[in-house]
């Protein structure tokens, strides 16, 4: 059974590139816009890993990702994207319970190895 | 009664007058003639007597009446009108009393004369000193407000009037706290009592104005505060501008950093899977142009957008990390009766912040806090976090949903300061969440950029003079009139000599002498390694072997050399029209200024200090040494002590200096000139007081 992703980002851009990444590795993908799309659909797709930006309309990413935290989700990897990559965001991030932050850009090779990594374990 | 015995007194003593200057036969026929006569005699007598009586009662009842007027004119004088004058007439001893009560008076005017215009002139002063006052008061952009400790307003400018846009809780004699916060005249006075020789805190007062107060106490002569000025500066209008730059700012990193984000990816996903089929390709190519294109346009807009904003240090202020956290223990525990107490931090820990916000802040959440949470004590610590300062609230219990504690942080913040926790937060460039921590305990943390370095109010770093002791000049601050034009040339525009000696020793008034003068120009902001000028003066006397330990110039060397009268001619000729410059310049010019009367040739140029500007720039440094700034500023060391290789070093060494001040605004000579004097101010008193 292939580990399942959810990306969430408004962004379509960026979706496009990180869902054929993720499917090139091998994860089952889907897609939230905006912070309350992916509540819900962590609830429904019930993912492995969320690829989760921070700036978004509604419930921006730290707000996401402490509700999931808060509602039990201990054992979901979240990996938070941000374009503002301020130490203090970081700090914040991993404060907040996120399990990676990673600033835009980014490589997409390091990327899928962090993904990779996270779910394999290795 | 007194008169009538006088009377019979008086004519017993004329009887007897009269009768003594008789011989005894005048008096024996002036016997019979009389006895013939008794009773015409008699009557007679009696009648010149009674004659005698009403003419001494006429003279002798002036006596009193002219006492009396006497006594009323001088009254007059003295009460009604200065100017009058007793009259003078009546008994000769009356006169004369009257007379001197007369020139008494007369003394009076004068005195008083005197006095009064003493007094005119002292107030002429005083009011020459008030409208001096009062013009420059009026003169101001800023708005300037005196009042007493009670906040009653004593003076106010123009532009406090059109600052409050005619208020009329405005207004002399009222009180201020009609126009500014009491929470926030109170939190300054705080501060002051704390040991801050002034607090800025910000306002914002109706219809979303931001205003930026200065509180600065005024002290009576024993040194107590006795009442405040108030300076208020309307940072609305800066502030929309930084913030629009800072939107402007954060967009474009973010606009910039995701449009980077989406090529780089859809660029790597093209490379990495030659597999893909065309239309894939073609999509990923797409997203590229379009990426690129989005970002040209967001960098134009910001390029376009920018220009006119300005820096946003404006509202903060350096605070020391405990005074922090005691400030707002104080308000905390003040306003909403939560139990506060404070965990030490182990570092000391300098921020820049406006704690007047951060306070209201941290009262706006604990409040939230005991309301929703049922906290009733909180903890409050301030710890270095990485290169960051992290201010925690921290209590027993656990972390509010994130969803409502976001809200807290849009809700308006109340007593007198601006707009929400959230743009608290973003005005110091911060971050804050809450999270649950060990122990069962949860906190909020609000993270701030740590300042650079620790001012040390008050009391500038004693420098590392190196070999030399350090000499003030304080007419090097003050030009001389025909430079009274340089003031306001611009750094960059101006040539400079920068110069350096060697002596004899360190006293030029005890006689030591000049054997060595090196000097480079700077032209255009470059130093003319080519231009320089080199001299060595036979100093007429001897050269110790100390100093010649030093500099290596022995008197087999100066032998022959010409003298000071040529070469300072020369060398004033070498550094006509230029800025002079040295490092620790105050000692050489105190060797060349000895030498002005007996040369004529007179340096009225200004000079600068190259140790004086790096202490302006770099306070907190304590080497100011030539060493240590070449070091600090990448300046190699070489050839040190001979006078054009210190020259040269020196010259390095400034035109880093320059663009170092020019970096922190400072543009003229007039300003660089008030940086230094500044500094040498700070070190003055360092000394003085033993800083």
């Amino acid at each position: 059974m292939s580990h399942k992703v959810l990306i969430v980002d408004d962004e379509p851009n960026i979706v496009t590139s990180l869902t054929f990444l993720m499917k090139k590795s091998g994860f089952e993908t889907s897609v939230a816009r905006d912070g309350d799309e992916a509540l819900a659909e962590v609830e429904r797709f019930g993912p492995d890993l969320v690829l989760l930006d921070v700036m978004m309309p509604k419930r921006d990413g730290f707000e996401v990702c402490q509700t999931l935290r808060a509602a039990g989700q201990t054992q979901l990897k979240i990996i938070l994207l941000t374009a503002k990559g301020r130490e203090m965001e970081m700090a914040k991030g991993l404060a907040i319970g996120a399990d990676a932050y990673i600033t835009k850009p980014f490589s997409t090779r390091d990327l899928v190895d962090l993904v990779n990594r996270m779910l394999t374990g290795q | 009664m007194a008169s009538v015995a006088y009377v019979v007194a008086a004519c017993a003593t004329l009887a007897v007058l009269v009768l003594s200057g008789l011989t005894a036969a005048q008096r024996q026929s002036l016997s019979e003639a009389l006895s013939g006569q008794i009773a015409t005699l008699v009557l007679g007598g009696l009648m010149a007597l009674a004659g005698l009586v009403v003419i001494l009662a006429y003279a002798l009842g002036r006596y009193p009446a002219t006492a009396a007027r006497l006594a009323a004119d001088t009254r007059i004088l003295l009460g009604a009108n200065p100017d009058h004058r007793v009259d003078q007439s009546g008994p000769a001893e009356l006169r004369e009393l009257a007379a001197a009560v007369n020139d008494l008076a007369e003394r009076r005017r004068v005195a008083e004369r005197e006095v009064a215009r003493e007094a005119s002139a002292a107030r002429a002063d005083v009011e020459q000193e008030r409208n001096r006052l009062a013009a420059l008061m009026a003169d101001l952009d800023v708005a300037v407000l005196v009042c007493s400790l009670g906040g009653r307003v004593l003076l106010y400018n123009a532009a406090a009037r059109s600052l409050l846009a005619d208020d009329p809780a405005l207004g002399l004699g009222r009180s201020v706290f009609g126009i500014v916060d009491w929470g926030l005249v109170t939190h300054a006075l705080d501060r002051i009592r704390d040991g801050s020789a002034q607090a800025q805190v910000s306002t914002a007062l109706r219809d979303g104005q931001l205003l930026h107060v200065r509180l600065t106490p005024v002290r009576d002569l024993a040194g107590e505060v006795s009442g405040f000025v108030i300076v208020l500066e309307d940072l609305t209008s800066r502030q929309e501008a930084s913030g629009r730059r800072d939107t402007l700012l954060h967009e474009l990193i973010e606009t910039t950093r995701a449009s980077l984000a989406s090529i780089r990816a859809s660029v790597e996903a093209v490379l990495d899977y030659p597999e893909m089929d065309p239309e894939e390709r073609t999509q990923f190519v797409e997203i590229a142009r379009e990426e690129s294109q989005r970002l040209g346009r967001q960098v134009e807009e910001w390029v376009a957008g920018s220009a006119a904003y300005l820096g946003a240090d404006w509202l903060l202020t350096d605070m020391q990390g405990d005074d922090l956290l005691a400030v707002l223990v104080r308000e905390v525990e003040r306003e909403e009766g939560v139990a506060t107490s404070v965990d030490p931090g182990i570092d000391e820990i300098w921020v820049r912040v406006d704690s007047h916000a951060i306070a209201r802040a941290a009262v706006h959440l604990v409040a939230r806090l005991r309301d929703r949470c049922s906290v009733q004590e909180v903890s409050l610590s301030l710890t270095r976090a990485g290169r960051h300062a992290g201010l925690d609230v921290r209590w027993t219990g656990s972390t509010p949903d994130a969803a409502l504690f976001n809200a807290w942080l849009q809700e308006p913040l109340t007593g007198g300061t601006a707009g929400t926790v959230q743009e608290v937060v973003a005005r110091h460039d911060g971050e804050i969440w809450s999270s649950d921590g060990p122990d069962g305990s949860a906190y909020v943390r609000l993270l701030l950029p740590l300042t650079e370095a620790a001012p040390q109010p008050g009391a500038p770093a004693v420098p590392d003079i190196g070999s030399r002791p350090e000499l003030y000049d304080f007419d090097l601050f003050d030009l001389p009139e025909e430079s009274l034009a340089w003031a306001d040339r611009k750094l960059s525009d101006l040539a400079y000599t920068v110069f350096d000696t060697e002596t004899t020793g360190f006293d030029p008034a005890g006689g030591d002498e000049i054997v060595s003068v090196g000097a480079v120009r700077i032209v255009n902001g470059r130093l003319l390694r080519h231009e320089t000028f080199e001299r060595l003066v036979d100093p007429r006397r001897s050269v110790p072997a100390r100093s010649v330990a030093v500099h290596g110039i022995t008197a087999d060397l100066l032998r022959g050399q010409p003298t000071m009268d040529v070469v300072l001619p020369v060398f004033a000729r070498f550094a006509q029209d230029t800025v002079l410059v040295g490092h620790n310049v105050g000692f050489d010019m105190s060797f060349l200024r000895l030498k002005e009367a007996q040369t004529g040739v007179r340096f009225t140029q200004p000079v600068l200090d190259t140790l004086l500007l790096d202490a302006a720039l770099h306070p907190d440094h304590e080497q100011h040494s030539l060493e240590a700034i070449a070091g600090r500023l990448g300046v190699g060391v070489v050839g040190r002590h001979t006078a054009l290789g210190d020259a040269l070093m020196t010259g390095e060494v400034f035109v880093r200096l320059l663009t170092l001040l020019q970096q922190r605004g400072i543009q003229t000579l007039g300003e660089a000139l008030a940086a230094a004097r500044a500094t040498y101010q700070a070190r003055l008193d360092a000394r003085l007081y033993g800083g």
